[in-house]
């Protein structure tokens, strides 16, 4: 494949000269538009990063090309020091190509602690800005905007047919809780209400998580909830969230912070940054 | 091919600038039949040599490598653009009741 195939100007110097593949399948010498959920195919491709792309090995990514130059992020694409190739997997056939991005925002002085989670993510194509140069970092994360990040974070899908009474078909966030609800991650209020405008509490979303992560990504749910003994506040935590909170500790998925796990406390964007930056490097593959 | 069904194809550079390789299919059974399992999978890995002036690989099997409903084979084919690792079964057509991993939105 060569970039000079590419007819949009600003992409093919985006990709520079960096890999680009087109996968496709042929059966009896015709294309076959393969699209399989169920069967990723697994691509390496080898590539020697510059010495600033190695500085910064986690914003080399891959992104999906499609007929018309445009483009998708693979959120799983990422860089293999190890091997030196760059790995993705991916259920469609196309045009992909290894590209280095580092997304930014300007509102990310107050929280050095987060900064590289966030800027990872969001040059992942997976996490989004409030804007173009705002992330919002301290705002409260509400229980849809978590669910749209938690599905694209680990890839999942399933097809549904009912929703929450409470989750209209216009929302953006209508397919991400609808795959939730379908997989038995999001339970809802019992009134088949998912609440998606409200803000997630840290307890919710860790639950939420736990529970996801325990069904679908090989993560062991514990019943050992002594982890938690060292959190002055774990008195806190509902009956409900004890064993998933308590995994993810131990785990170390989760850190609290000042002894404090916090589980009443509404979930701030750059928390769920972190703490999806840590799954997305322990469970995607 | 060696002892462990892994099997080196030289491709044939066509009018197009395309390295082509097939696989027949004895070759194929020959390999799947004496291919190790990893990860509780058969898997066969196909080289193939890099060829000069190759724009592309194209490499040709049986359909019926990769319409196995069990999943419990896997070939990699490996040239030196890219390592592509096809699972025996994604072509087929039985779609299984479980959640569905799309690593590409």
């Amino acid at each position: 494949m060569d970039v000079s195939q590419i007819e949009d100007e600003e992409l093919r110097q985006l990709i520079g000269r960096r890999p680009i593949i087109q996968l496709s399948l042929r059966i009896d010498g015709e294309d076959f538009p393969w699209n399989n959920p169920d069967s990723p195919v697994r691509v390496a491709i080898p590539y020697t990063p510059t010495e600033e792309e190695l500085a910064n090995p986690e914003h080399i990514t891959v992104w999906h090309i499609d007929r018309d130059a445009k483009v998708t992020p693979v959120p799983n694409g990422r860089y293999d020091e190890e091997t030196g190739t760059v790995t993705f997997s991916i259920t469609h056939f196309s045009w992909f190509a290894v590209v280095y991005v580092h997304k930014t925002f300007g509102d990310l002085a107050g929280v050095g602690w987060a900064r590289k989670p966030i800027e990872v993510m969001a040059s992942k194509g997976i996490i989004q800005g409030t804007g173009p140069d705002t992330f919002s970092p301290a705002s409260n994360i509400t229980r849809a905007d978590y669910t749209v990040l938690l599905i694209r974070t680990l890839g999942l899908r399933a097809e549904f047919t009912d929703n929450f009474d409470d989750v209209k078909e216009d929302a953006y966030y209508y397919e991400a809780v609808g795959i939730a609800k379908k997989l038995g991650i999001a339970l809802g209020d019992g009134d088949n209400r998912f609440n998606p405008e409200e803000p997630i509490s840290r307890q919710d979303l860790m639950t939420l998580s736990a529970r996801v992560l325990d069904k679908y990504m090989g993560l062991k749910l514990s019943d050992d909830i002594h982890v938690l003994d060292r959190f002055i506040d774990k008195g806190d935590i509902a009956e409900y969230a004890l064993s998933g909170i308590a995994t993810l500790v131990k785990e170390g998925l989760i850190v609290g912070s000042d002894s404090r796990i916090s589980p009443l406390a509404n979930t701030t964007r750059a928390e769920a940054a972190v703490f999806l930056y840590r799954v997305y490097n322990s469970y995607v593959k | 091919m060696d002892s462990a069904g892994n099997i080196t194809a030289a491709p044939e550079l066509n009018d197009s600038g395309i390295a082509v390789t097939e696989i027949d299919d004895e070759t194929l059974a020959t390999a799947l039949a004496n291919a190790k399992e990893t990860d509780g999978k058969k898997t066969v890995e196909i080289t193939i040599p890099a060829i000069e002036g190759a724009k592309a690989y194209e490499i040709s099997l049986a359909a019926s490598a990769l319409t196995s409903s069990a999943g419990d084979t896997r070939f990699v084919i490996k040239t030196d653009m890219a390592v592509v690792t096809l699972p025996g079964n994604m072509l087929a057509q039985e779609a299984a009741p479980r959640p569905r991993r799309y690593p590409s939105a």
